[in-house]
């Protein structure tokens, strides 16, 4: 027995051990509170050391808190951005929207100021050659009523007449082609001429009597006599008056009242439009100058 | 003497890793059973009445930071190191894998151990599903940090002269 316990002992002394734990849970288990001297020693031991673990824990828990935050933040951040992003795209939405929405007032304002029936149009394309010749391409054609020859009008003055249309867009000839030409008449003076485009994209005033007076800062008038454009529109302003040629006319340069590149909806009318004030009547004792291709 | 102080100071260092830096920093329910590791390597390496009796104070130790039911650790351990032990007569498990696999054994052992024993004042206690929950959980961890634990009682002994 002895040599058994000899040969086994360490099994023995486990055992024995086994059986002091399964003692102590018998015996401690009806008295949860316990009374435990050596666990006392170990409680005592080990606080110092826990708190000093605790405190290193803590600190090792912020810094592990600060990276996750920070890995954390860089989402943040791109989330951030990517929302930024998405406020400007509307904010840039609003602006335009905004800007669209005033200048159709303008327009509403200015179509309200004629009668007649106009059409609102928008401009979906400009001069496929950018060159010599100046047109632009409007969303209406001849399905909204659009036909060849109405006036197309800005509220800031004239545009240009539909020269093609099809069913739905036209083709518009602005009034700073060469081919255009423009009855127009100067209005302080009533002194009449023909606006005609230039093969440098600009307007001038042609046939107009050498004795009117033109004045640089005078303002051109569509007379409506050309049967196209209504009367008292803006055509453009006088940037240079030029009287040293010879012949019964002097020239002038007009600035047209607006500028095509930036014009993005457009007035067509359809059929007879006028402006709902009447003007004084245009002096014209000699009648309408011959000119060539006025109105075309 | 300079063996049994390599032990209390790893276990001392592995009660406050248990119960300070482990649940601060591990976002999870289970955490690194060190004593259990530690008892392990005494399975293992010290097989004499110092091991048994180590392993039981290591279970007491455990015992004092955790749950209220004294004894439970130290039965649950002492029951480990025996079947270590066992296992340590017959096999050759130093280190590396086999030692893993030895201490995911000895933490299955553990559980059962523990949950046996206080089945035993707690009858109808639901234990058995929890250690079908987080058993091999806690087995799976333990059987990962083994290494680390054995290395580090080695780095001590060495520093201790222990060879």
């Amino acid at each position: 027995m002895l040599e058994f316990l000899r040969r086994n002992r360490v099994l023995a002394t486990t055992a024995l051990f086994l059986a002091l734990a399964a003692g102590l849970v018998v015996g401690t288990s009806g008295d949860r509170l316990r009374d435990d001297r050596l666990g006392r020693v170990f409680l005592e031991v080990m606080a110092p050391l826990q708190r000093m673990g605790s405190f290193v824990s803590r600190s090792l828990s912020d810094v592990w808190v600060g990276i996750v935050g920070l890995f954390q933040a860089a989402d943040e951040v791109d989330a951030l951005r990517a929302r930024v992003r998405e406020l400007d795209r509307a904010t840039a939405r609003l602006a335009e929207t905004e800007l669209e929405n005033a200048r159709l007032r303008e327009l509403l304002d200015f179509r309200e100021a004629l009668r007649g029936e106009l059409l609102t149009a928008r401009v979906i394309g400009h001069d496929a050659s950018a060159g010599l010749s100046r047109t632009l391409t409007i969303n209406r054609g001849t399905a909204d009523g659009i036909q060849k020859g109405d006036a197309v009008l800005a509220p800031e003055g004239i545009v240009g007449h539909v020269f093609l249309a099809s069913a739905h867009a036209a083709r518009v000839l602005l009034i700073t082609d060469h081919n255009s030409g423009v009855d127009g008449v100067v209005q302080r003076t009533r002194a009449r001429g023909i606006v005609e485009g230039t093969v440098d994209g600009r307007c001038g005033l042609k046939f107009v009597k050498r004795t009117e007076d033109l004045q640089v800062g005078d303002l051109v008038v569509t007379s409506g006599l050309d049967g196209i454009f209504p009367r008292s529109v803006p055509i453009g302003k006088v940037v240079a008056v030029d009287k040293k040629g010879q012949g019964l006319f002097q020239y002038a340069e007009v600035q047209p009242a607006v500028d095509a590149n930036r014009l993005e909806e457009v007035l067509v009318t359809r059929g007879l439009v006028e402006p709902l004030e009447p003007e004084t009547p245009i002096d014209d004792p000699v009648g309408p100058p011959p000119p060539p291709d006025a109105g075309e | 003497m300079r063996r049994a102080l390599a032990i209390v100071v790893a276990a001392v260092l592995a009660m406050v890793l248990q119960t300070t830096v482990f649940p601060a920093l591990l976002p999870t329910a289970v955490v690194p059973n060190l004593i259990l590791v530690l008892v392990v390597y005494l399975g293992l390496q010290q097989h004499g009445v110092a091991g048994a009796a180590g392993a039981f104070l290591l279970g007491y130790f455990l015992d004092t930071f955790s749950g209220t039911l004294l004894g439970v650790n130290a039965f649950a351990l002492t029951a480990v190191y025996m079947a270590v032990y066992l296992v340590a007569r017959t096999l050759w498990t130093e280190g590396g894998f086999p030692a893993m696999a030895v201490v995911f054994a000895a933490a299955c052992v553990h559980g059962v151990a523990a949950i046996t024993i206080t089945w035993l004042i707690e009858a109808g206690a639901p234990l058995w599903h929890h250690a079908l929950r987080y058993g091999l959980l806690e087995a799976a961890v333990a059987a990962i940090v083994a290494p680390a634990v054995f290395a580090f009682v080695g780095w001590e002994q060495r520093l201790l002269g222990i060879t």
